[in-house]
This record gives structure tokens, C-alpha cells and sequence, in this order.
């Protein structure tokens, strides 16, 4: 059984569950037909976890849990305690600001001009979104 | 904040960046096979979260980077699941791996309060240094992907399999002959033949001894 302390919720609790197997996020997606970008929000706990029962022990048989088992009922807390919870944690601009990239590599191997950043900032806080 | 204009590329020449990259494959299991699994190596040995972004590579030309908080990596969604791109994501997973081995310090020094901060900073580095800091990570991702003690033997079983096909003056056929060898080592190691090329030119195997 995984523990937790308060702070960690579903999200945090089904990428251990993933890596306790390490499964890959795109093997895992890639088995299991979700879509990666998506997965990984509901794993840094951008998007809460879904209400619905079917969808959530589907879930739970994918990243290996047994039902009945103590880290199932676990499972099923954790998403009920955060499903709907609207993400008290989103980066900030100011948050977001500090924990940009620095470097980066473009296929042209040329630093990034400043149209290149304010795309990139866009991209970045799309994946900061729900 | 650091005046962007005085930004200095740490120094690292190749031995410490092959030090470096050669101590972090040998930690992992995952850096101990072939092809190096260095998504994994990333994922779960670094503990970095991948980040599949959509249009990353197709707006910026991108296929990764290392956010500041040295926590997460953003991958173009496209490479992530496209296996035809599988080689270039591997490549780029590793470069951003070198940023985070060999250039922590500077993350670390850096707290941008705004985007336009962010902006002006990155716009004042100078580009020589910008550069040299790129190499150092370009420099690391192939020396983690192409373990010497591994491009050792199977150069030498290429370049049998090139006399076989005629080749026997290599500095005469000298692309074309580094081509045909390059292409049959790049998939043992999960990398394109660009970069097989260049680790037999760094590495001192090319040209092969007469």
C-alpha cells in the first residue's frame, strides 16, 4: 500500500500506482487508448479526476489494482475527496513566470526570437490548463 | 537578477561532460541497456514528469525542453506518439537530461518575476554563450545514448560489413562509407545516423585505421 501525506492527492497517487510498474506515460496511454496530454494533467493534478464509477474502476483494473484491495479503496477516496475539486494549485502568472525554460533547441540550433517565446508561453500555460 | 549581458556558459569541456554523462548511465538500469531507455531514465529514475504538449514541434520546432522548475519536461504530443519520430524525441529527452546534469546552477539562479522578464532575459543572452551552453547539452545526449565501450564493436562489425561491400579506401569514400557504416549502427542504439556519424568523429574511431 502507497502512503500519502495531506497534501498528495489522485493525481500524484495513480502516477506512483504507473510507476510502481513503470509503465511509461506513453505506454501506458498508448495501451489504454488516453490521450497523453490529458493524462498527464489528470497526473500533475491540472484536471480532477472523473465522478463517474465505471470510468474510475476501469481506471483502477488499468494501473494494476486488484478491487477490494487497500490501495482500491484508496483510489476511489482520493477521487471522490478531489473529483470536482476545482485545482487550487494552478501555476500562477507570476508561479509560471519563475519555472520557464531557459535553453531550448530548435531543429534550426538558433536561440528562440522573441515571437518564438510569446508561442511558447502559450503552449506552456495550455498545459497548465485544465 | 544577473545582468543577462554578462551571462557566462558554465565551463564543461568534453571529458567532464562525458564523465558526467557516462556516471548517470551506469546508475540506472535503464542507462545500462541498449538502446539506452532514456524516457524511463527520465521519468522514473529522474523523477521527471513528461509533459506531452500539442504543437510544440510544429510552431517552434521543438521537440523538448526542460522547464525552470527542473521538475517537468514538455514533449511535442506528436513525437511522444509518433514511433517514425521516435529517434529525434529520444535524442532531445536526453539534451534536456544534459541541461539538468550540467547546468542546474544556472536554473537555479534564475527566478523570472514576469513573462516579459522572462522575455528580455533569454533576448539578452549573448548568442556565443547561449550556444556554448547548447553544445555542453548536445555534447551530453549524444555521449548517453552512444556508450563508447558498445560503438566500439559494432564499428568494427560495421566496417566489416563495408569491406564486404566493397569499400576499402575510406578517406576517398569518406561520406559515403560514413553513411553506410552510420546506418547500420543507429538503430542498436535508438538514434539517428547524424549522430552516430558525429560520436565516430568525436570519439576518435573515424576514419578507421588503416
Amino acid at each position: 500500500m502507497l502512503y500519502h501525506n495531506e497534501e498528495d492527492m489522485f493525481g500524484t497517487f495513480i502516477k506512483e500506482l504507473r510507476a510502481k510498474q513503470r509503465l511509461g506515460l506513453r505506454e501506458f496511454c498508448q495501451e489504454h487508448g488516453h490521450d497523453p496530454s490529458n493524462w498527464s494533467k489528470i497526473e500533475r493534478e491540472v484536471l480532477s479526476p472523473p465522478r463517474d464509477e465505471e470510468t474510475l474502476r476501469t481506471w483502477a483494473k488499468q494501473l494494476g489494482l486488484k478491487p477490494g484491495s487497500d490501495d482500491w479503496h484508496k483510489f476511489h477516496d482520493y477521487a471522490a475527496v478531489d473529483a470536482g475539486r476545482i485545482p487550487d494549485h494552478l501555476l500562477e502568472d507570476k508561479e509560471l513566470a519563475a519555472h520557464l525554460p531557459v535553453f531550448f533547441r530548435t531543429l534550426s540550433g538558433q536561440k528562440p526570437s522573441r515571437e518564438d517565446l510569446e508561442k511558447l508561453l502559450k503552449l506552456i500555460r495550455s498545459a497548465n490548463k485544465p | 537578477m544577473n545582468d543577462p549581458r554578462k551571462f557566462k556558459a558554465p565551463y564543461n569541456p568534453k571529458e567532464r561532460i562525458w564523465q558526467e554523462a557516462d556516471r548517470l548511465r551506469a546508475a540506472y538500469s535503464a542507462g545500462r541497456k541498449l538502446p539506452v531507455e532514456v524516457l524511463d531514465l527520465a521519468e522514473f529514475d529522474l523523477g521527471l514528469d513528461l509533459v506531452p504538449v500539442d504543437g510544440l514541434r510544429e510552431q517552434l520546432d521543438i521537440d523538448s525542453l526542460l522547464m525552470g522548475d527542473l521538475k517537468s519536461v514538455l514533449v511535442d504530443k506528436r513525437a511522444f506518439m509518433n514511433p517514425r519520430l521516435e529517434y529525434r524525441l529520444r535524442f532531445s529527452v536526453a539534451h534536456e537530461i544534459g541541461h539538468l546534469m550540467l547546468h542546474r546552477d544556472i536554473f537555479a539562479g534564475l527566478k523570472h518575476a514576469s513573462a516579459r522578464e522572462w522575455f528580455d532575459y533569454i533576448s539578452a543572452i549573448p548568442d556565443v554563450e547561449y550556444g556554448w551552453v547548447e553544445w555542453q547539452a548536445y555534447e551530453f545526449a549524444g555521449r548517453l545514448l552512444v556508450p563508447p565501450d558498445a560503438l566500439r564493436p559494432e564499428f568494427q562489425s560495421a566496417i566489416k560489413s563495408a569491406q564486404a561491400a566493397g569499400y576499402s579506401d575510406w578517406l576517398a569514400a569518406d561520406e559515403a562509407a560514413l553513411d553506410y557504416i552510420a546506418t547500420r549502427i543507429a538503430p542498436k542504439f535508438g538514434v539517428s545516423t547524424e549522430v552516430i556519424a558525429k560520436r565516430l568523429r568525436v570519439e576518435k574511431l573515424w576514419p578507421p585505421a588503416e
